[in-house]
Formats: C-alpha cells, structure tokens, sequence
C-alpha cells in the first residue's frame, strides 16, 4: 500500500517535473552544436562562439541582472514591511489591494504603466496642464530605459503582492499569533518580538516563493517585451528573438543562450542563498542576547519611507489601469491634452469582432487547462493525503527559469513535429497552471480537519462519497479560487505559448504585447482591458461559487 | 508583600457581559485558582490581565500589580509571566536561545552565560541546552517553557492551564514545582483550571465564575 502510494504520487508529479528536466537536457545538445532535426550532425563549439560575438551581450546580461537584483531586493523590502502590518489591524486594505494587483495580467499593468510614464504620458500630460505646457513630450527614456529601470519598477508592482500573499499565508501556519503573545508576556514589544520570533521563520517558509520571484526577475519576457529596453533587449528576449528567428542556425545560438542563462541564475541563487546564511548566522546571537529596545527612529522611519513608496506603488497601479480604461474610450488625444477629446465606444464597436475571435480559443485553452489541473491536483491530494507532503517538486517549474526549459521543449516539439499543435500547447500551459493551483488548493486541503472526513466514513460513507460529498464541499472556496488563479495563469502565458504554438496560436496575452510595439495606443489598451475583464470575470464567478474567498 | 490585584472588573463583548464586578487579590504563598464552565470569561479575564485581549471587548475595572496599575500598560511593559496552555517555545531557537531571549539585557557577557546554566543545571536540563524544542520530551518542554518565563524576572505568575495537555505523573511534579517555586520567589500565582486537583493541590482561595444557563440541555431530553 505505502509502495503504491509513493509511485502513484511519482505518477502525479512526473508531468511536471520531467518536461522540466527533460526539457533543459534537450536545450544543452544544440548548445553544443548537435540537433540532427535543425541540421546539426555533431558537437561543435560554434553555437558559444556566435553567442559571444554577439554584439551588445554583456549590455544585455547587464540590463537583465539590475533589473532582477533590484526587482528582488525591493519586493522582499516591500512585502516584508507590508505582511508585517497586514499581520495587525491594517489586514484587509493590504491584502485586498495585493489581490487586486496579482489579479491584473502582467502585460496589462506593463501596457498601462507605459501610459502613465512615457514622456508622452499621462504624468508628463499632467505637468503640462498644470505647471506650464510643453509643446513636444520630453526627450527622455523613461520606458524601455537603457539600464532596465522601467522593467524593475513593474516587476516589484506586480511581485510583491505575490510575496505578501504568500508570506501571510505562512503567518497562518506559523501560528504566528500565540508565539507574539508569549514574547510580550516575557517583556518584548510587538514590533521586536516580530523581528526577532516571527521574520526569521517567516524567511524559511518565504523561500520557494521568493526563489519563484527571483527566478521569474531574471527570466522574465512578456513585461520585459513592453517596458524593457529594446538596443539591445534583455538577455531572455534576444533568447526568444534567436529562437524564432528566420535564420534556423540561430536556435543554435539560442540554446547555447539558454544554456548560459540557467548558468547565471543558478550561480546567483547559489550566492544569494550563501549570503543569506551568512547574514542569518550574523544575526542569530541578536535573537537571544535579551535585548528589547528597538531604535524608535528605525521603525518611524521604516513606517513613513516604506509606506509612503508601497502607497504610490498602489496609486500609481490603480492610475495605469485608468488610462487603460481612458485609452480605448479615447477619439483624438494629441500630447499635451490631460483629456481627450472626445470619448466614444467606437473602437470597442470596431474591434470587437477580432477580440472575441482572439479571446474563444485561448478561453477555451484556460478552461480545459485549469480543469484538467484541478482534476490532477485533487487525485494527487487525495492519494497523498495524510502524508503531508508539500512535495516541493512542483515548485521546479515557478522557480525554474521557463525561458530554459521551454526552449528544450520547444525542440522536443519540433523533434516530434507537434510544435502548433493544441495537445502540445495544452500540455505547456498545463506545466504552468497544475503548480499554481495545486499550491493554492493544498493548504486548504491539509488544514481541513481530518475529523470530518474520519466521521464520515464512520457514519458509512465509502471514499468516493466522502471526497465528493465531504471534502470538495467544504473545500468550495479554495477549489474556485483555485479554478479561477488556474485560468488567469493559462490566459496571461506569453512565453510557453508563443514557443509551443511557434506563432500559431493567437491569444489575449500575445496580441496585447504585439499590438504594444506597433504603437496604436487605443487598440492595444483594448486587448489589455479584454484580457482584464476574462480574468476579473473568472475571479468574481469564483467569488460567488466559493461563497468567499 | 507583594501582591496582584483586579478591581472591579467587568468585561462585555458585543454588547453581552460576561462577568459582573468582580474583585479579588492574588497573594503569595498559596496560588489563587479560578475555576468555571467554558464560555464564562476565564480566559478573557487572564488575558485582560495579561493585556492580549482583541479590541472588541469592553472592559471596566482596574488590575494593579503591587500596588503599581498595569491595566493600560502594554502586555510588555506589565511584568506578568505567562505559562500558555501549550509551551510555545520559539520552534527556530535552541533551548538556550528561548532563555536567552527571556533574560533582561541586564545580565551581559559571562554574567549571562552562567545565568542561563545554573536555570538549566537547577532544572535538570544541564545539557539540553543546544537541542531545539521538537527534540525535547514533553515534561522537558514544561520545565524549558517554566524557566523561560522565570528567567524574564516578572512580578507575577499567571497559568493558564499548562497543565491540562501533560499526562498525570507528569502533570503533578511539574505542578508541585511551579508552585513551589512561586512560593519561594513571593510570587503571586493565579491559576485558570477546569480541574479540581489543581485547585486542591494550589491550596489557596478558590474564586468559581459563574454564568446563567446558556442552554438548556433539559430540553432535549424528550429525545430519548
């Protein structure tokens, strides 16, 4: 029974870790030169040599790495400081606002925030309205910077609410409360007592979510594709560029990217990791040396510093989503104008047509996908349960760099002659979507009292009527949380779809970050609101079935 | 003689009051122990005291700790040692570390070190001190937990049934040593029980809360 248990569990796991494994196995061969399918007979070391002639290579790892590390750094400041007073009486605006933001598709925030900012902007419109006008938008690059900045602000936007809720969801399991009050009982305020009791096992359980986060900074596409900087892009774009590009001795030169890549990460997770142990030994004599008092001036200043910058983070989310909003209702808005002027349905009417035809396959995609997860993870909880296993396996493929593995599953793909087809880009969105929602539905599942399900069976009930009458009713909220986290992961996937569909599948998300670059402002905040509305709809539907969420 | 005090206290939330005034003093030697059915507010008040009570209950009435009131101090500043009904001893520190983190940052350098030994070596956990709480046996834990709250120096003990999770045997020495260590300081104790033996074993004043039926399992009795 235990035997089968543990390779029935193997069996739930191998869809995902595999392809993971598989696929960055596959990206090493045509690093070196070998892939018979693209033409390439034997190893050969020309793919690094085409790799490091590239011009303007080191400026693209550069860009790549200061946005990451600053992206990293400031969303583990920000949500440290945020699950600490969503850990008080400031619970709900916190966590609501942090659910609003992860709740937005990546390319939607990137796409408004490029509104705001830009030189022809709506910040720069508002300047001149008020203080003086300007004739021609400043000559200024402030999205698609050079050194990245633009896409290390989005990236703290859209990652911290991640972290913040992540991280108070492991507040929960600490049982974080009881242990605050014994350390006040013995003289601690709440502030030190949470530093010194609650932050430093809150890192051990933060660590998946925040290696996702780093891993995520220094791979992602889709924002980067938008905000980044274009002469040259980030390395995990020119990644993407070589592997689509018309030349096919490219992809070469892209698995030997890759490769590069996962080589980077990996050497910074290793040292980011050494300097945290560092750091956590420097610190540990500090948690027990008696000391109680905390420098008054660090925590008023932390409060006002912090506060102030998470707030406009907010403001300045809440302003991006506005000029979507402002954009597609938009007749002409020449460049100073704050307003445009006139406002109609117009492009909504006009566009229509092409958005729904857009939005049914990669609907239909999201559903078949989310369900099909949602059936895995309950069979994988079900036939684990009591084990408790977190099986932090399946973090492998959030904390992974996907531009590596997808690559090699990309030349699986094209190895097996399905890349386009949709079992394959069901099976890549599937990749994605299962981790999420398993994660989201798991602690639910094992914090679910045991006992309802032991009475049932007592009272008669064989296993298949205590799952489906028992445990997934009371489960109602998670599941449909799940559900609805599962669709909104599958429709917002750029880089798995553009590489599994290899440009044969249109969706919300790709057209979005294509439409960004041709420039047409009222179209492109079109495909960014409809993709909005997809998600936000399944959110709410998932609201109203859980009863909460 | 140093003594705990509450005044007239009573507590409501949402409107319902759970307790009418009610005042008693808790003084050293004998423990005080306050017994009643669930629901009545025994918690609620030894939180109060302790100062963890949530903002939604309305409180009147005052708590002085010898002759000093503490009621609006925040629990920090209160110098009331709690023993919880679980031990929560911080699960990231070692043993050593949990008493560190208790001791006042008035004992520095060896001072300290000697400190937090003899605690140990005087509760037969001499040499526990670098294992973590989940390596510990369950009356380890109590006595580590005890220890912890001593080392913090506080004026007054509160218990708040530690005793009620420990098997018999055990449940009795580790009460006879929290109370005699209690007395030996000039602690005031008061303890919360469901259980008549601690009350027997504090020998001193017993204070029953009451409450009016709530609900009336007579009714169902036509049931069988």
């Amino acid at each position: 029974m235990k035997r089968w248990k543990g390779l029935s569990r193997g069996l739930f796991v191998a869809p995902i870790v595999i392809p993971v494994a598989v696929g960055t196995v596959i990206a090493v061969l045509p690093a070196f030169g070998y892939f018979p399918a693209l033409g390439g007979d034997r190893f050969s070391l020309a793919p690094w040599r085409a790799l490091f002639a590239a011009p303007g290579l080191a400026t693209s790892l550069m860009t790549t790495l200061i946005a990451a590390l600053l992206a990293s750094f400031f969303s583990l400041l920000l949500a440290f400081f945020c699950v600490y007073h969503a850990d008080g009486y400031r619970r709900l605006p916190i966590l609501r606002a942090a659910g609003a933001i992860l709740a937005t598709p990546h390319a939607a925030l990137a796409i408004g925030l490029a509104f705001v900012l830009a030189p022809s902007g709506w910040l720069f419109r508002l300047w001149s309205w008020c203080c003086g006008p300007l004739d021609v938008p400043p000559d200024w690059t402030i999205i698609q910077d050079r050194n990245g900045l633009a896409l290390a602000l989005v990236l703290v936007i859209k990652e911290t609410p991640f972290l913040i809720l992540t991280g108070y969801a492991a507040l929960g399991r600490l049982g974080a409360p009881h242990y605050l009050q014994a350390a006040q009982a013995l003289g601690y305020s709440r502030a030190i007592a949470w530093a010194k009791i609650v932050a430093p096992q809150l890192f051990r359980q933060w660590r998946y979510p925040l290696l996702a986060v780093i891993a995520y900074a220094f791979s992602v596409t889709d924002m980067a594709q938008i905000v980044g900087p274009n002469a040259p892009p980030t390395f995990p774009l020119r990644i993407l560029q070589w592997m689509n590009d018309p030349d096919i001795s490219l992809r070469f030169t892209a698995a030997a990217a890759a490769v590069l890549h996962l080589v980077l990460v990996g050497g910074f997770l290793l040292a980011g990791g050494v300097l945290l142990r560092l750091l956590g030994q420097a610190f540990r004599p500090w948690l027990s040396n008696g000391s109680r008092d905390f420098p008054r001036w660090l925590c008023l200043s932390a409060n006002v510093l912090l506060g102030g910058v998470s707030m406009s983070l907010v403001l300045l989310a809440a302003t991006s989503f506005a000029m979507l909003i402002l954009w597609s209702l938009a007749g002409l808005w020449p460049f100073p104008d704050p307003w445009p002027m006139d406002m109609s349905l117009d492009h909504w009417r006009d566009q229509s047509g092409m958005i729904l035809r857009i939005a049914a396959p990669a609907i239909l995609l999201a559903l078949a996908a989310s369900v099909l997860a949602a059936a895995l993870a309950i069979a994988l909880l079900e036939i684990a349960a009591g084990a408790g296993a977190a099986l932090p396996l399946l973090y492998v493929p959030l904390v992974f760099p996907d531009i590596v593995f997808m690559l090699g599953i990309a030349f699986l793909l094209i190895l097996f002659g399905i890349q386009g087809s949709w079992p394959a880009i069901l099976w890549a969105h599937l990749l994605f979507v299962f981790p999420y929602f398993y994660l989201s539905l798991a602690d639910s599942w094992r914090t679910l009292d045991p006992r309802y399900r032991r009475s049932a069976r007592s009272l008669g009930a064989g296993r298949w009527r205590v799952l489906f009458r028992i445990t997934l009713p009371l489960l109602r909220g998670p599941l449909a949380q799940g559900l609805a986290i599962g669709f909104a992961v599958s429709l917002s996937l750029y880089l798995p779809t553009i590489l599994a569909a290899a440009g044969r599948l249109e969706t919300l998300a790709t057209a979005a970050i294509q439409l960004s670059s041709a420039g047409n402002r009222h179209v492109t905040a079109l495909y960014a609101l409809a993709q909005c509305a997809v998600i936000w709809l399944a959110f709410s539907l998932a609201h109203r079935a859980g009863g909460h969420v | 003689m140093s003594s705990l005090v509450v005044e007239e206290a009573t507590l409501s939330l949402g409107g319902r009051d759970l307790f009418g005034p009610l005042s008693f003093g808790v003084e050293p030697p004998k423990p005080t122990t306050l017994i009643g059915p669930s629901g009545v507010g025994k918690s609620s008040l030894i939180n109060w005291i302790g100062g963890h009570l949530p903002p939604e209950f309305r409180t009147t009435g005052r708590v002085l700790l010898n002759g000093r009131r503490i009621d609006e101090l925040v629990p920090e500043k209160r110098r009331v040692g709690i023993l919880f009904q679980d031990d929560l001893l911080f699960p990231h520190m070692t043993v050593r570390e949990n008493l560190g983190f208790a001791l006042p940052r008035t004992y520095r350098g060896r001072a300290r070190q000697l400190r937090i030994d003899d605690a140990l070596d005087k509760a037969g956990l001499g040499d526990l001190g670098g294992r973590f709480p989940h390596q510990l046996s369950g009356g380890q834990r109590a006595r580590a937990a005890l220890l912890r709250v001593l080392l913090a120096e506080p004026q007054a003990l509160i218990l708040d049934e530690p005793f009620s999770k420990l098997d018999q045997s055990l449940r009795q020495s580790f009460r006879a040593a929290v109370f005699a260590i209690g007395q030996e300081r000039g602690l005031p104790i008061l303890q919360v029980s469901h259980d008549p033996s601690d009350a027997e074993a504090a020998g001193g004043p017993v204070i029953s809360l009451t409450a009016p039926a709530r609900f009336p399992f007579d009714k169902i009795m036509p049931l069988r």
